[in-house]
């Protein structure tokens, strides 16, 4: 249920549109060339060898950096899920800790390439040291975003 | 050591015409290639006995030889034609770390820099000892790893002053994904090598609010679209 190559059994509740969602992140998915800092689409984009259906996700704070730490990933990519539903794509809930962003899977390539590109520019990118909820808010902050530390899980 | 004006006016009619001698009129239709600089400049160059460099200076190069003798040592400077859109195929291009011309044809400056800039990223992609979220690491197959070279070393030849460094990442089980990008000009364009021949290369462009997908890719379908996220006013 938890393997995000596998079609997403609805088993959990949907999850709120101001649920945060955290992606681990490969360093060449980071784009350093121009003056500001980009995410690289690849980040967003589904595993076609593995035939992989979903992105997979944390919606915990601590499982994300613990799972960034132990993949040894530098940074991570922290977005809404009503970012990606905007998108008229979803997030769905898999187990306590874990979700997948669904909908990529059935469009056209071109579509999914521009939604991988979207997905990647609506995130933001923190350091995974920076998964702490104070720092986090701060992070958001720097975007004009206004959240509580509450929110955080 | 002073110089009398006359002096003076001699030595600086002796440099200008040494520049003469390497400027634009020398780049012709007929002459092109290595032989369309001045043949002693060139001799230098090919003697092997000889310190040289180039160096692109905007809209002109800076051909710098070090000519010595039992005497005393001087750098002697000379400048390029102006890198012209409608001439810069006719040009030499060096390598000054390896102190080689280039033997192409046609002789095309290449700004060496993005170019070996990209090659490395790409070949870099092997050395990758990060894991994705199954645990796997992806290393690029021997396929993507030499069209990409193969495609973006002759994209820079053609076109030279267009071309800018790409961003590289490797992709599900062995392809590779270059990234030209302006931002700021919302212009971007993807190249997609699959790991193995059995599959497409295809490229994804944004160009403003445009998006989408080409298939059968060349070098010239690839340098266009360069050109495209180059241009400001798309």
């Amino acid at each position: 249920m938890t393997d995000p190559a596998n079609k997403i059994i609805k088993a959990f509740p949907p999850l709120a549109d101001d649920t945060i969602i955290y992606r681990g992140l490969r360093k060449k998915w980071i784009n350093t060339d121009e003056d500001e800092v980009k995410l690289d689409q690849e980040a967003f984009s589904l595993r076609k060898d593995i035939n992989e259906r979903n992105i997979s996700v944390k919606i915990s704070i601590y499982l994300a950096r613990e799972l960034a730490e132990s993949r040894k990933w530098n940074n991570v990519a922290v977005l809404f899920v009503k970012s990606v539903r905007a998108l008229n794509l979803d997030v769905i809930q898999d187990s306590n800790t874990h979700a997948g962003i669904t909908g990529l899977y059935e469009q056209t390539l071109v579509k999914e390439q521009r939604l991988a590109r979207l997905l990647s520019k609506c995130s933001i990118i923190s350091k995974t040291t920076d998964l702490e909820p104070e720092l986090l808010v701060g992070l958001f902050a720097e975007h004009s975003i206004i959240i509580n530390i509450e929110d955080i899980k | 050591m002073t110089y009398t004006k006359t002096q003076i006016k001699k030595l600086r009619q002796s440099r200008t015409s040494i520049r003469n001698q390497v400027r634009g009129d020398r780049y012709t239709e007929n002459n092109a290639g290595l032989e369309s600089l001045d043949s002693r400049i060139l001799s230098y160059m090919r003697s092997g006995k000889h310190e040289y460099g180039a160096t692109e200076t905007g809209r002109s190069i800076l051909i710098r030889i070090k000519l010595g003798n039992h005497r005393k040592k001087r750098t002697d400077v000379y400048t390029s034609t102006p890198l012209r859109k409608n001439l810069h195929s006719r040009l030499v291009n060096f390598d000054v770390s390896k102190k080689t011309i280039f033997q192409t044809s046609p002789f095309v400056i290449t700004p060496i820099k993005d170019l070996e800039i990209t090659i490395e990223r790409i070949n870099g992609l092997k050395e990758e000892n990060e894991e994705d979220e199954y645990g796997e690491i992806i290393i690029p197959t021997e396929y993507a790893t030499q069209k990409a070279i193969e495609l973006v070393s002759q994209t820079a030849k053609l076109i030279p002053e267009q071309f800018f460094k790409a961003w590289v990442c490797s992709q599900d089980s062995g392809g590779i994904a270059l990234d030209w990008s302006r931002s700021k000009l919302g212009q971007k364009v993807r190249l997609v090598i699959p790991p193995t021949d059995n599959e497409e290369i295809y490229i994804y462009y944004e160009i403003g609010a445009e998006y989408g997908i080409e298939h059968s890719i060349s070098v010239k379908t690839l340098s266009n679209w360069i050109l495209k996220v180059n241009d400001r006013s798309c």
